[in-house]
């Protein structure tokens, strides 16, 4: 297809494009979505890349309050004066196509409108859950030159551990129905979590579910060297949630 | 439901479904979600109680191609005519806008003076809005 110069001109002006520029953003990750935006030749044209930028998976089942974190997470994030990406995914229905993008019902803090940036994406056809551009998708927010990206994952089963190639670090938000050591043996998000936040301690006992965590991760590291952290809070309270971001940022 | 060939062209638009203002009555907008939902949009929910610059946000954000606003609280005017303020002065495209909710017909005007689309008041078919958003977003409906 061959653009029209409106089409051409309207192109130009947004590559020319800042971490606060919403809009412009906004446009070009549909244009990413849809084939018609190649990143690979967006990087030759762009001087950064010189800041250090995170990228951050926040995985673990339906309703253990991924968003709900992430909301308190960004809150933390804009104390430190960083800019945050958030890419939250949700599932695409596989019977009629189409989706709810519902993690915005999560984000309320009232952050300023310009420092943080918000793309619910559909994980439309692909099996994994991971959208198809993803990963070009946190190229482009990584050469803009976010501090911190965080991608909230649809909300997965034992096998899904496809972000691991997306993003430098996990958090894992487990279940508190996987408080049985066996199921924890066998979990997936077990392989790849950098942080474990046990959510809602407001409203359920935790310790079944920290003990066997604990229990898993005493006989996968014997010497406790490299282990991945295990903390407890509510993320709706905002409990915890600054000892995850310290940990997990390296403060 | 089937998928068919107008849910595979749906599945393309992403629609924002707002409240906004002091008003908790979202009943309709979780009937407007489901169906549109189950007709194969992209739909975003703003969540209650966003003010007028956090839906214009919120659709900047997403690249929304429409967002359809439910008002039950009687202040449509003032509301809408906020919105439509910070719209003009952030948007890089047409993005459509509907409302729907308890809007008396002698207040239907004013809104589409401010800039609104299409209106559905309380009491429209379900069937009419996904009618008029699929002829005006050009989803083949044949």
């Amino acid at each position: 297809m061959i653009a029209s110069s409106a089409e051409d001109s309207f192109n130009r002006k947004l590559l020319n494009v800042s971490v606060s520029e919403h809009a412009k953003i906004a446009k070009l990750i549909t244009k990413i979505e849809n084939n018609e935006f190649n990143v690979a030749s967006f990087v030759l044209t762009q001087n950064t890349m010189s800041k250090t930028c995170i990228a951050i998976g926040i995985t673990g089942g339906a309703g253990v309050g991924k968003s709900t974190f992430i909301d308190k997470f960004i809150y933390q994030a804009l104390i430190e004066k960083k800019s945050v990406a958030v890419i939250a995914i949700d599932p695409t229905s596989k019977i009629t196509n189409g989706t709810l993008l519902g993690d915005r019902i999560r984000f309320n803090t009232d952050y300023p409108s310009k420092g943080v940036y918000i793309r619910s994406l559909a994980s439309s056809d692909s099996p994994t859950g991971i959208p198809a551009r993803l990963g070009d998708i946190i190229a482009f927010l990584k050469i803009l030159g976010f501090d911190i990206i965080l991608i909230e994952t649809v909300g997965i089963g034992q096998s899904d551990i496809e972000i691991n190639k997306y993003v430098e670090k996990i958090i894992t938000i487990p279940s508190h129905d996987s408080d049985d050591w066996v199921q924890q043996f066998k979990l997936g998000a077990n392989e790849i979590s950098d942080l474990y936040f046990i959510n809602k301690t407001d409203k359920v006992n935790s310790t079944t579910t920290k003990t066997a965590i604990e229990e898993y991760l005493g006989i996968k590291y014997p010497n406790g060297i490299g282990a991945p952290g295990v903390l407890e809070g509510s993320a709706l309270q905002n409990i915890g949630v600054k000892t995850a971001y310290d940990k997990i940022m390296g403060n | 439901m089937k998928i068919d060939d107008n849910n595979r062209l749906r599945s393309k638009k992403r629609i924002l479904i707002a409240k906004v203002g002091l008003d908790g009555h979202d009943r309709g907008a979780k009937i407007i979600i489901n169906f549109l939902k189950e007709s194969g949009y992209q739909v975003i929910y703003s969540g209650l109680h966003k003010t007028p610059e956090q839906i214009v946000n919120i659709a900047i954000q997403e690249d929304v191609d429409a967002v359809g606003i439910s008002i039950l609280s009687g202040s449509h005017t003032e509301l809408v005519s906020e919105f439509f303020t910070e719209l003009n002065s952030k948007s890089l495209s047409k993005i459509l806008v509907f409302i729907g909710g308890t809007i008396p017909s002698y207040d239907f005007n004013v809104l589409k003076e401010l800039g609104v689309d299409e209106l559905f008041p309380t009491g429209t078919e379900i069937a009419s809005v996904l009618f008029w958003l699929d002829k005006t977003l050009q989803i083949s409906n044949s």
